[in-house]
């Protein structure tokens, strides 16, 4: 599938401000400002190589229904979950028909994936006992939030709170 | 949907029921209105994955630094014993020479819902059945001598 854009001439040649007639107000679904921002996003998402066709289904399917499209609002949000709905479509379509690269792994390189390892391992042992126990227990152990409430003898909904914390400071702790 | 305190609401709702958040319509709305918050997400489910994965790092508490103290004394004294055992006796008594070490034997038992864990420290050896002595462990110390010529 040839990248939108791509082919005949330069990339972005090809003028993407298509007239429609949304809902209420009239105008165009002018995309391609709004090109660099999608392929920001599924970059992050699904592999360099894949990124393309991605953002040329989100296009093709951005006009398929653009009638949906309210035009008082901004169109950015409205095609950046556009976007994952087709990331999602992409993987599950790739998970019907074998192993999926995830986002999760495809950004963890081996050496990355060491590092990454070692860096979980030190945010674990700087977390507050509770915090780090409860997150275990959850995601390793697969228990559920009602057994650890019961093991802990505490609430459930502090256990969320704890787990909760811990996801977050697991999420934005830098290396 | 416009804090970042929602937009985590959302993500840690949708895990909480072992869904993946991506797919959550509360957090696709706020990805898409602050698509910079999906680097986050990534960032926490690629962790999540490597936490049965991570090396363990236990906590120093003071409780294992005690442990481990108390351990290298009972090993220092099960040498000595060995060593007392094994040369042989000096005919003539030293002054305030303490005596020899018989006997002694350290041992440190945590229980905890009916259960023991123990670590003993003897002649015999260390014996342990449990290494995840936790921070309720208690410590027994005995120690054993001859008379020895002190008064």
């Amino acid at each position: 599938m040839q990248p939108f854009g791509a082919g005949g001439g330069k990339r972005g040649s090809v003028s993407l401000r298509l007239t429609h007639q949304p809902k209420r107000t009239a105008g165009a679904l002018d995309l391609e400002p709004e090109l660099p921002k999608l392929r920001a996003l599924l970059g992050k998402l699904a592999p360099a190589r894949e990124v393309d066709d991605l953002v040329q289904e989100v296009v093709a399917r951005a006009l398929r229904y653009r009638d949906t499209f309210d035009g008082e609002r901004e169109l950015g949000p409205w095609l950046a979950k556009t976007a994952l709905h087709v990331y999602l479509d992409h993987r599950a379509r790739l998970a019907r028909e074998g192993p999926v690269e995830e986002a999760t792994e495809r950004a963890a390189a081996p050496d990355e994936s060491f590092e990454e390892r070692e860096l979980v391992a030190n945010l674990l042992a700087k977390l507050p006992s509770v915090e780090r126990d409860v997150l275990v227990r959850f995601h390793q152990r697969g228990e559920s939030v009602r057994e650890i409430a019961s093991a802990l003898r505490i609430p459930e909904g502090t256990v969320k709170s704890h787990l909760h914390r811990a996801r977050k400071r697991l999420a934005e702790e830098q290396p | 949907m416009k804090t970042d305190t929602e937009f985590w609401n959302a993500v840690n709702a949708a895990l909480d029921e072992r869904r993946d958040p991506l797919a959550d319509e509360r957090v696709q709305d706020e990805l898409a209105e602050h698509p910079e918050r999906l680097d986050e997400l990534l960032v926490l489910q690629r962790r999540l994955p490597l936490l049965s994965r991570a090396p363990e790092r236990r906590r120093v508490t003071p409780f294992v630094v005690a442990a481990a103290g108390l351990l290298a004394l009972g090993v220092g004294l099960a040498v000595a014993w060995i060593r007392g055992a094994s040369e042989p006796q000096a005919s003539i008594m030293q002054p305030h020479d303490p005596g020899d070490i018989v006997d002694f034997r350290l041992e440190v038992v945590r229980q905890r819902g009916g259960l023991s864990s123990s670590v003993i420290v003897d002649p015999h050896g260390v014996r342990a059945d449990s290494a995840a002595l936790g921070d309720d462990a208690v410590a027994y110390f005995s120690i054993e001598r001859s008379r020895g010529n002190q008064p």
